[in-house]
């Protein structure tokens, strides 16, 4: 705990029985406004919309259920009526294992959400202002290319068909980069649809099939399972999903492996399996596969192009999707790479529309 | 007939007592203070258990009204559940 820390007791009855000079300066209340008053009368919790949060959603009341500590960001509105974003700790105060009240740690975090913000909308404006150029280069390289402003040698073409595949890489490095902007900021929309995941891997695939084939890779697909492979969905998000662990695997298999992937179409949930004969994960690198910028030691000598990035976007959408993933891997033997979707999947848990969202 | 480990009719009274004070989130309420804390199934709660739990939902109720004699009354009602229902399960009384 540091200085800035708000530190709040309360007994069994939900009593504030101790708070410190600091909490007293987040909260804007005097000590004997606040002693001896029940906490959640006392320290409103709203969401962002300032809304009152339900008793039971607040994490004093999920330490109790739980008997453990919880963090979480929330709001409290502060005697001056502002809405000020704060992290919270809580955890049960314990005396021979029976809960005798709770202590509560918090912290404003204004001026981190305000800089997290403006790094989020320059990252969004600098990624914008990229495509536009990207878009005239390629454009004008596919015209050269193709003979519209003359026949080129062959030595030409080669050196512009260089362009065009760096400036795909480009764009592909702005739209990781915006959809990690907008599922950070919570700004992404989902829209759901029933779709085929079948059709869609299928289509992925032969999206695919060209670079896969300049590695002498082979790619297949197959179902299981007794269900239907339709199920709703956004269509934009899973495509994103699978091409991702798609190109993944290709990437990171050496030339003549076999990329498969396969759909298990399961009562509840659809569950995609991307395999590979790649160079695998090691093990002591397992945990921080889903973490941002992070890439594995044995391949990041081998392959240059990866940002670290694909992975952690991957685990990010599907959460927008209800999904899960999670993989099994054995270096130099290759990867399973397992998500799930839900067959009941209604969209993300949004209270209130927002006019700012963005379409992937 | 001593009880063996299920005793559904303790949880009945339970949700029952709590019904009193927390209406019909009352079977929610103690199934999942059940779950959470004694990691079974709420029809299998014991009379040893509910000793346990009955801190951990004194506490939780304590976050939904600040009414101290009514929370007094609900903990006394269910610590009374532990005297007159001992491990009898079923066929207790």
């Amino acid at each position: 705990m540091s200085i800035g820390d708000g530190v709040i007791v309360t007994d069994e009855f939900g009593k504030i029985t101790r708070v410190n000079p600091q909490a007293l300066r987040i909260l804007g209340h005097k000590e004997d406004e606040l002693l001896g008053q029940w906490f959640p009368q006392k320290i409103i919790a709203v969401n962002p919309q300032d809304k009152a949060i339900p008793l039971i959603d607040r994490p004093m009341a999920k330490a109790y259920l739980t008997g453990k500590s919880i963090s979480e960001k929330s709001y409290y509105r502060v005697a001056d009526g502002r809405v000020i974003p704060v992290h919270i700790s809580v955890s049960p105060i314990l005396l021979n294992n029976r809960p005798q009240g709770a202590i509560e740690i918090f912290r404003d975090i204004t001026t981190e959400e305000g800089i997290d913000r403006m790094k989020s909308e320059f990252i969004s404006l600098a990624s914008h202002q990229l495509r536009t150029p990207l878009s005239s280069i390629k454009t004008y390289s596919h015209m050269l290319v193709d003979g519209y402003m003359g026949d080129l040698t062959s030595a030409q073409k080669k050196s512009l068909k260089t362009i065009i595949f760096a400036s795909n890489r480009m764009n592909e490095l702005i739209s990781t980069l915006l959809n990690i902007t907008r599922i950070e900021s919570g700004a992404i929309a989902v829209s759901v649809k029933m779709l085929d995941t079948k059709r869609l891997t299928d289509e992925v695939l032969t999206e695919l099939s060209l670079h896969a084939s300049d590695k002498k890779i082979t790619l297949s697909l197959r179902c299981t399972g007794k269900g239907s492979t339709r199920l709703k969905t956004d269509g934009l998000i899973l495509k994103e999903i699978i091409t991702n662990l798609l190109s993944n695997a290709i990437k990171y298999t050496p030339e003549g492996g076999n990329v498969s992937a396969k759909i298990n179409a399961r009562p509840n949930d659809i569950m995609i399996t991307v395999t590979d004969t790649g160079w695998g994960i090691p093990k002591h690198d397992h945990d921080q596969i889903f973490s941002k910028f992070f890439r594995a030691p044995n391949v990041s000598k081998l392959e240059t192009t990866g940002t670290g990035l694909g992975l952690y976007l991957v685990k990010g959408l599907l959460e927008e999707l209800g999904g899960n993933i999670w993989f099994t891997s054995k270096e130099g033997e290759g990867s399973d790479f397992h998500f799930t979707l839900p067959r009941n999947y209604t969209g993300p848990k949004t209270d209130e529309y927002d006019p700012k969202v963005n379409k992937l | 007939m001593m009880a063996s480990s299920t005793d559904s009719a303790l949880y009945d009274k339970v949700v029952r007592v709590t019904k009193v004070y927390l209406g019909p989130a009352a079977d929610r309420f103690i199934s999942r203070q059940v779950q959470n804390h004694l990691h079974k199934p709420p029809q299998e709660l014991l009379t040893s258990d509910l000793v346990k739990l009955i801190d951990w939902i004194r506490v939780s109720v304590a976050l939904l009204t600040d009414d101290t004699d009514l929370i007094e009354e609900y903990t006394a009602r269910l610590e009374q559940l532990t005297v007159s229902t001992p491990e009898s399960g079923k066929n207790g009384p």
